[in-house]
């Protein structure tokens, strides 16, 4: 008795090590939000799974035809679970190109001078940002 | 044989008449000649590539690459008005006059205060207030875009961009 028990306990030991392993390395970034400092980061996925209704974060884009050309203005918005939240916007075109390179995973930070003016926008797409839950 | 002196009376003017004739045949004939040596002098002058066209060209004096030069000339001229109208409209650029800039920016002012008073704007709504403020010049879009997102941002307004 005291033998099978042994064997079960290293076959779940086992179990999950191999789990482990075929999930990889994670490393969730949830939302926070710094209205002091004007930064904001956060993964995508750990935002949308974060345990309460007020967690987001994204960058976007809108085009529109003016009559007089297109005009775009591209946006990073986020808010923590603490309700801190901001929204900055862009009209620089290589900022724009960085709203345009966000995924569905992607771990976003971005800065905002004084006028709400995003001066910064960076985005990552990882493997460590995808749960457990969606790998499997 | 009386009537035989009337008769080479007759023959001797016949003959005068008909030489007279001749003379004058022959002085026509020269001022023809002379005539058509001036032309091809004429039609070299107009051979000038510059000023080829259907109008003042002679087949006879043209070559392959002339002709060939013509109708390309022609053709082209004929694609031209039918390029330009087939080609898409470009828009025009409008000038507002400072007085319709103030008003658009009052407008989209107005807007923004609105759905700060209700405290909360919808999709719709935001992409309606957007479509208006990308019509303001840059400066203007600007302050607008500063204006709803620190409204936004300090959670006078819920939404999202």
């Amino acid at each position: 008795m005291k033998l099978k028990s042994k064997i079960l306990a290293a076959g779940v030991a086992v179990a999950l090590m191999s789990t482990a392993a075929i999930a990889g390395y994670k490393q969730p970034a949830p939302v926070d939000v710094d209205l002091v400092n004007r930064t904001a980061l956060g993964d995508m996925v750990s935002a949308q799974q974060a345990k309460d209704e007020v967690t987001y974060i994204g960058c976007g884009i809108r085009k529109i035809q003016t009559g007089a050309g297109v005009a775009s203005t591209g946006f990073c918005q986020a808010r923590d679970a603490d309700e801190e939240q901001f929204t900055c916007f862009t009209q620089d075109p290589e900022l724009l190109a960085a709203t345009a390179t966000t995924g569905d995973f992607s771990f976003i930070t971005f800065a905002w001078n004084e006028d709400g003016e995003c001066t910064y926008i960076g985005v990552s797409t990882q493997s460590f940002y995808l749960t457990e839950k969606m790998v499997k | 044989m009386n009537w035989l002196i009337p008769l080479s009376a007759t023959q001797t003017v016949l003959l005068a008449a008909l030489g007279l004739k001749v003379v004058a045949i022959d002085m026509r004939t020269d001022d023809i000649a002379e005539a058509v040596k001036a032309q091809p002098t004429q039609v070299q002058t107009q051979a000038d590539p510059a000023a080829l066209s259907w109008d003042n060209a002679r087949s006879a004096s043209l070559s392959g690459d002339e002709m060939r030069k013509i109708i390309r000339e022609e053709v082209a001229a004929l694609e031209t008005p039918a390029r330009a109208a087939s080609a898409p409209a470009q828009p025009v650029k409008p000038q507002h006059t400072p007085q319709q800039v103030k008003t658009a920016v009052t407008a989209v002012d107005r807007e923004i205060n609105y759905f700060r008073s209700r405290g909360a704007i919808d999709e719709v709504e935001m992409a309606g207030l957007q479509a208006k403020i990308a019509k303001l010049p840059l400066a203007e879009r600007r302050a607008a875009l500063t204006s709803l997102t620190k409204a936004m941002s300090k959670g006078e307004i819920d939404g999202w961009m």
